[in-house]
Order: C-alpha cells, then structure tokens, then sequence
C-alpha cells in the first residue's frame, strides 16, 4: 500500500523541465526523505503531489486518490509545513491553533498541550514576532494535531538551530509514534538530521528521480571497497563494470570506489577478479551516499534498484 | 459550516477596527447632515463632509482588498490551499465579511438616519437597500481586482490600469468632437454619430437604468468572483472578468423596464417622430461666444404636437450650413434645453387649469468651426441636419403654502420652505423688487422615487398667474449617499404671459399682495425615449447668420 503513486508526472515551466516524467512510490507509514540539491524539483513535486500546481502530463495519486482531484476534505488528511506558506500570522499562538483546531474534525487536543508544553512557544504576541525557529514549531504544531495521515515537509529544517530541530524531530516522531498509521514526506538538505528520522529515501537530480528505496536496504547496497595488492591498477576492468562508482586507482596498489549493487557475493566476485588482493567494504553515511549519486555522471543507470 | 465560520471569524476578527472606524466614520457624515437639516439657518459645511465621505471610501477599499488578500487566491504559497478550506466556502466568508462588515452597518446606519427624518420604515430600508445593493456591487468590483492581485500595491496599479483604459475606451467611442472634427454627411440628412435609430430608444428611466444597471453589475461581479475563486487561474478570471462586466454595462441600454412610479404615472402617450413635428425656429441665428477655433452660436427649434405635460430637449445635433454663395459649414450641437417652460405648463395646467400648449421652442447652442463662419458672416444660410431629441415629463409633485417651515413629503423625499424674503435686484437695489424663497430638499437615494431633475414655480391661484423662477441665487448640495440635502435659493419674477413661442420669462415685480395668495409648486420630470429627426430639406430653414 502506498501512500503517494507517481506515474510518469512532468511540470515544465517554459523551458524548464522542473520535473520530468518521475515515478515514485512512497509507502503508506513510511517516513520518506526527498533528497537533491537545489533546483533539483523537490519542492516543484510536493506541490504537485498537493495539487497546489498542476502537471503538464502524468498524474500523482494521494492516499488512493488523484492528487489533481484533492479538495478540502482531503485536507483533513494531509498535512503540509513549508517555510514559504502564508500563514494568518498575525495570530497569537492560542487565536492561531484555534483557527486550525475549528477547521479540523480530527483535532487532538490532547496532543496539543503535549507539543505546547513541549515546543515551549511563547503565548501572547503575534506569530510574526516570532523567530523563525518559533514560527517553524506553531506552523508545526497547527499540523500535527491534527493528526494527518500524510504530513509533507518542505525544507522544515532549514536555517534552524540543533536545538530547534531536535524539537521538530520529537514532534513528527511524536505523530509517527501513534496508532494510526502516518506517512511523512521530507524534502532537505539536511541529510544529517533526516538520517535520524527516515526510513526510506529517495534522491531527485534535474527534475528525475535518481533512486527509491529503504535506508537500511540503500546503506547496505551502497558500500566503499578498497582493494589493495600488488599490481591491482593492472587488473582494474576498462571500463568499469556497471554499479561502480568513481573507481579510480590511487596507486598501483590501491584501488578506491563506491559499488552500488552491494550484495552477499559481491566480495567473492571482486576476489576472483583482483587475485592476491585484500578486499576491504564499509558502509556509506546518507551524506556520501548522496553526494556519491549527486558527482557521479549525469547518467542514473545502476543507481535504481 | 465549520471552516466557513472560522475563516468569516478570522477575517471579521482581523478587520473589526478598520471596520468600525468605516461605520464610524458614516455615523459622523450622517450626523453632520441631520444637523443641517434640523439647523437650515446654518451654511453647509460640504468640504468637511467630502473629506468624511472620502476618507470612508478609501477605507472601504483598503478593508476589501485585505478581507480578500488575507487568504490568495492566484499564490500556491497562500495557506488555505492545504488547509481543509473550499474555494466555494472561502468565497462565501469573504463575501459575507464584507457585507457584514460594511454593507449591513451602512444599510443599518441609513436607515436610522431616514427614520430620524420621520421617513415610513418602508420607504427607509427601501432606500437604505438601494444603497447597499449599490455599495455591494462597488465591493464585488474591489473583491475582484483583489482576488486577482497580491498587495495594495498591485491592487492600486491595476486597478489605475483599469481606469486608464476605461477612461481611453470611453473617449475613443464617446463621439466627443472638437470643432473641426468635420461631422460624416450621407446626402441631404447627416447621420448623428454613436447615437442609436429612433426604433431603439437609448433614453429610458434614470430609475430603470440604475436598478438594471446595478443588478447587473452585482451579478458580473459574482459570476467573475465565482469564477476566479473556483478556476484560480487569472486568464480565465480576466476574460470572465472582461466579458461579464462589458455584458453588464451594456445591458441594460436593451432593457426597458418600467419600474419608476413618476414614469408610470405619464401619459401612455410619448412624444414619437410620428406624433411630433421638428422645425427650425427660422430666427436669426446669434453668437454667443467663441471659443478658441470654434463659435458657439444660438439656435432654436420648434416642436410641434406635444402631448399633455411633455416638452422637449435638446440631446444632440449635426448640420450643414449653406451660405448662399454655396460654402458650407459642418456644426453640431448638444443639449442645452431648458425645461422652465414646460413646468410652468405643467403647473398650468394642473393649478390653473389651462390649456397645454402643444408646441414649444427649444433653443440650443450650435458650435461652429471659426474660420468656415468667417466668410459666411451676415448672409443668409440654409440650414439642414439631423436633430435627436429627448422628450421630458413633467408634473406636479408638491403644493406648498409659503410660511417657513411648511414641509410635504412623498416617496422618501421632502421640501420644507426655509425662508421667503424680498431680493431687490439692479444699480440701485430699487430697480425691481424680486422675492427669493430659500427650499430645503431632502432627497433619498430610493431609485424608484428619485426623479432626474426638480423644478419650482409660484403660482397665485385666485388672480390665475404665475411666477417663473428669475434667478437662481445659491444653490448646495449635500450628499452623504443614503440623501442629498440640496438648499436652492430662487428668486421669483411674475411672468403671466405664458406663451408658447417665449423663453425665458419677462419680469415683473412681485409685491407683498401678491406673494400673500402664492403657493410655492415643486414640479419633477422624468426623460422619454430619445429619437431622432431629420430636418429635411423642404424643410431646410433660412437664418442670418451673425453679423460682427
């Protein structure tokens, strides 16, 4: 079951191809990180998803529905936090969870004095006078309670403090936590942070998905071998076979790259071909996963599982 | 129900200030006009009350555009968008902000005022409806150019953008003319320009115009609303924008719809071209003034076959003049009639139960290219062209009795007799003895009893004379939207000899007998359909041209 089907979804403005044919599954409960650096689309295919823009071709499907045919009373299901939202700011804190608690039939009150206590936000001045840390938790706060089955971060991190993150993240474990099932969709470039909550990844690079999967599955098939022994340079493969990496022989006896098709016979494959040489494999960090897929070709083939 | 009551609390809770410093504002204007009305002896203030009466529009509009641009329509950035808000339910709150915000305390506040000018409550929310059916369709127009915009700022420019291109669009098909414009000539008769054929009159009732007008104009501003609030695409809203309100300005030139009590109290009979025969005076033709390239000279028709208590206007003309060494000149002409005459037939007729004269002599003012008059100067010309007249109904609305503070009232509107004093008049002061009457006019906005234009005779019933208004002295208008507080001061010369082919009245003084048996007449008129007639040419007139 998944929560988000993308299904060959394009949006061109003029001559930018901000997002090109992508597919993309997200599964339901899943907390999916969207990776890429700037301009790679990611906030281009969250808005698709909301149907705040509308596809030049394909289509999305949200909690089973058309993402083009999404109306309000879905929104008691999908939860969006972005920086750039123009919020009734205004408000104080109290009038502004009391605009959102009378939208919402769902509305947990409970976890509202939870997240207050927790999220510490001062009561009686605007939300404009707030520091951006503070905006971010009210904005934060006005979603989670009620308790969406979809929550979609856009770059909710961004310019934040360690301390304020660490809030934000209980806050979206807090949800995710719960009984019924909650599907979070991330996009940032703080690959650190979305390390410690995401279960599953997913990298876009010029408007295309590069890859999809689970982290632990990405992080066991992404590894950094090094083969050291005498001569390897010579028996290194020209080209290099498919799911290598920047492969480069730093000495003769030294050869360093990432494969990206890892399995259970991979090492005894290499063995056999650089003979007399010791294999060594370690697992990648998300970072260099992701900047090892970001400066590898502009080709994707072998990156997808 | 729940999202819609939240986000009207929102807005209602955001603005509730600003909103009742707009309320505020009018209960201020509303109280300076009571006053004057209860204080005639006190000078109208109007400057203080145009200041109130601006500062409350401007208001109103900045109140609109933020109820609106609080929650963007065209910005996926706009909050609502991922919020369980509908673009139908959004509409509705925004709609219901503004009227609750500003059109029910102006209709409330209206109200109270023509309540406290002892009007029925009837005729009062009536009138004050009117004018909140008026104010919600200007909001409608606001909410609009907000919808389609971001900030006051674009607000502004586009709507200035709006304004200049009316404003070009207008000028460009208006048929406005300089004086050398040469006017299109199509054998003996010369065609009017941008004036519509005699089978499709384009005069009707002020008061159907305004309730068809405004009803139509309110319903382009909700289908553009609808429109731009579901699609949220600004082409689209644009072009519903363009297409519903050019419909709504147009329509109602194709519908005539009798809604006006004074109009369907008019004979059934109007003047027609079958019914009515339009000539030239045939009199010398005299210049009145020359301005710039152009002079401006007089001329008069006659109107023959009126029906009972209907006169006629000028509304506009094109003609050749033929010297009679072949040269001619191109003229036009627009109206400048004069209806005294057919009032005082009105009054006539009703007071003094005279005959109604069935002709009368309308005068107009001919502009004339300069330099083409030059050379025919003090010759004989024949004169031919197309006239289009306007036909206009009279009769009596009130009879009051001349003792200060004697007020009638009818349909929301009301005349009080201020004061009634000699106005000595000429070199001396004793030249000629005039009495002035100073009348207090409360006219209500209620479009079913607010005729286009008022008149006011004094007549002696038991000697059978009239007396014709010399002089306008002073005359103020004070209009805060829900009435006008117009104070006209008139000066009265007796002018008996009503004729048909007399314009403008011969004085005569007006002693204190005289005065003594007067009745002050308030008369109202109301336009006809318009047509057009041809002077042709066996009926082309001669007149001398002026001389220097």
């Amino acid at each position: 079951m998944n929560a988000i089907e993308c299904d060959g979804l394009t949006r061109h403005f003029g001559n930018i191809r901000a997002v090109e044919k992508l597919t993309l599954q997200v599964p339901a409960g899943s907390i999916f990180a969207l990776l890429g650096s700037n301009g790679a689309g990611k906030t281009t295919l969250l808005k698709l998803i909301l149907n705040l823009l509308r596809p030049s071709s394909g289509q999305a499907r949200v909690l089973g529905g058309d993402s083009a045919k999404l109306r309000a009373d879905n929104f008691q299901r999908i939860g969006y936090v972005a920086e750039d939202v123009i919020h009734p700011d205004w408000m104080n804190l109290s009038s502004f969870l009391g605009y959102h608690r009378s939208l919402y039939r769902s509305w947990d009150s409970k976890l509202e004095s939870q997240l207050r206590d927790k999220f510490n936000l001062p009561e009686g001045i605007a939300i404009k006078r707030f520091s951006r840390g503070m905006r971010m938790k009210a904005i934060l706060l006005s979603t989670l309670c009620f308790r969406p089955e979809l929550l979609v971060l856009d770059e909710p991190f961004s310019g934040l403090d360690p301390q304020v993150r660490d809030d934000l993240i209980e806050g979206i474990l807090e949800l995710t936590a719960a009984d019924s099932p909650c599907t979070v969709v991330i996009s940032s470039h703080d690959i650190a942070e979305i390390e410690r909550l995401a279960d599953w990844v997913g990298i876009l690079a010029h408007g295309r998905i590069v890859l999809a999967e689970a982290l632990t599955e990405l992080q066991f098939r992404f590894r950094r071998i090094e083969v050291v022994g005498p001569d390897v340079r010579q028996q290194m493969p020209d080209p290099a076979p498919a799911g290598w990496i920047r492969a480069e022989a730093t000495t003769p006896t030294l050869i360093q790259f990432i494969h990206t098709q890892f399995n259970t016979n991979t090492e005894a494959e290499l063995r056999s071909m650089f003979v007399n040489a010791r294999i060594q494999s370690s697992q990648l960090s998300l970072r260099d996963i992701f900047l090892a897929t970001s400066k590898s070709s502009t080709s994707t083939d072998g990156l997808l599982t | 129900m729940s999202s819609f009551l939240a986000v009207l609390k929102k807005d209602l809770g955001r603005n509730w200030l600003l909103m009742l410093a707009t309320t505020l504002i009018w209960v201020v204007c509303l109280a300076m006009a009571l006053f004057y009305e209860a204080n005639p002896e006190q000078p109208l203030r109007i400057s203080l009350l145009t200041v109130g009466i601006i500062a409350r529009v401007v208001l109103v509009v900045v109140v609109a555009v933020v109820v609106v641009q609080t929650d963007l329509i065209m910005d996926d950035r706009a909050a609502w968008r991922t919020r369980p808000i509908g673009r139908t339910t959004l509409l509705l709150s925004k709609v219901v902000a503004l009227t609750l915000g500003l059109v029910a305390p102006s209709i409330l506040l209206d109200t109270l005022a023509r309540l406290l000018l002892s009007t029925s409550l009837v005729e009062a929310l009536v009138a004050s409806a009117a004018t909140g059916m008026l104010l919600l369709a200007a909001l409608l127009f606001v909410a609009l150019i907000s919808a389609l915009t971001r900030s006051l700022t674009q607000f502004v420019l586009l709507t200035c953008a709006i304004g200049v291109i009316l404003t070009v669009a207008a000028f460009s098909t208006s048929g406005i003319n300089t004086p050398n414009m040469k006017v299109q000539i199509d054998g003996v008769a010369i065609p009017l320009r941008n004036v519509l054929n005699s089978n499709n009159p384009d005069q009707v009732s002020p008061t159907t115009t305004w309730v068809v007008s405004t009803i139509c104009i309110l319903l382009a501003g909700s289908f553009s609303l609808v429109v731009t609030y579901l699609t949220g695409r600004r082409i689209v809203a644009f072009a519903a924008g363009i297409v519903t309100y050019t419909i709504a300005v147009m329509a109602p030139g194709f519908w005539h719809l009798n809604l006006s009590p004074e109009v369907s109290q008019a004979p059934s009979v109007a003047p027609s071209p079958s019914s009515t025969r339009v000539t030239s005076a045939g009199k010398a033709l005299s210049q009145l003034s020359a301005i710039r390239s152009a002079s401006i000279v007089n001329y008069t028709l006659r109107v023959d076959g009126l029906t009972a208590g209907w006169t006629m206007d000028w509304h506009s003309a094109a003609m050749r003049i033929q010297g009679s060494n072949n040269q001619t000149i191109l003229g036009s002409a627009f109206g400048s009639g004069h209806g005294l005459r057919a009032a005082a037939s009105a009054a006539a007729r009703t007071i003094l139960n005279r005959e109604d004269r069935t002709s009368v002599l309308i005068p107009g003012a001919l502009s004339l290219p300069l330099s083409d008059l030059e050379s025919l100067r003090g010759s004989t010309a024949r004169i031919e062209g197309s006239i289009r007249v306007m036909p206009r109904f009279y009769q009596v609305v009130h009879t009051l009795p001349l003792s200060p503070g004697t007020q009638r009232e009818k349909s929301g509107n009301r005349w009080r007799v201020v004061t009634t004093k000699r106005f000595p008049i000429g070199r001396n002061s004793t030249d000629m003895q005039l009495w002035s009457v100073t009348v207090d006019a409360i006219i209500g906005t209620n479009p079913t009893s607010r005729p286009e234009e008022f008149q006011m005779v004094l007549v002696n019933e038991p000697r059978q004379e009239m007396a014709l208004p010399s002089l306008h002295l002073k005359s103020t208008s004070l209009e805060t939207g829900v009435l006008r507080i117009q104070r006209t001061e008139v000066a009265f010369a007796r002018d008996y000899r009503v004729f048909p082919d007399l314009y403008g009245g011969v004085r005569h003084e007006l002693d204190e007998e005289w005065m003594k048996g007067a009745t002050l007449i308030i008369l109202s008129s109301s336009p006809g359909p318009a047509f057009t007639v041809p002077l042709r040419d066996d009926e082309a007139t001669f007149a001398s041209l002026p001389a220097h």
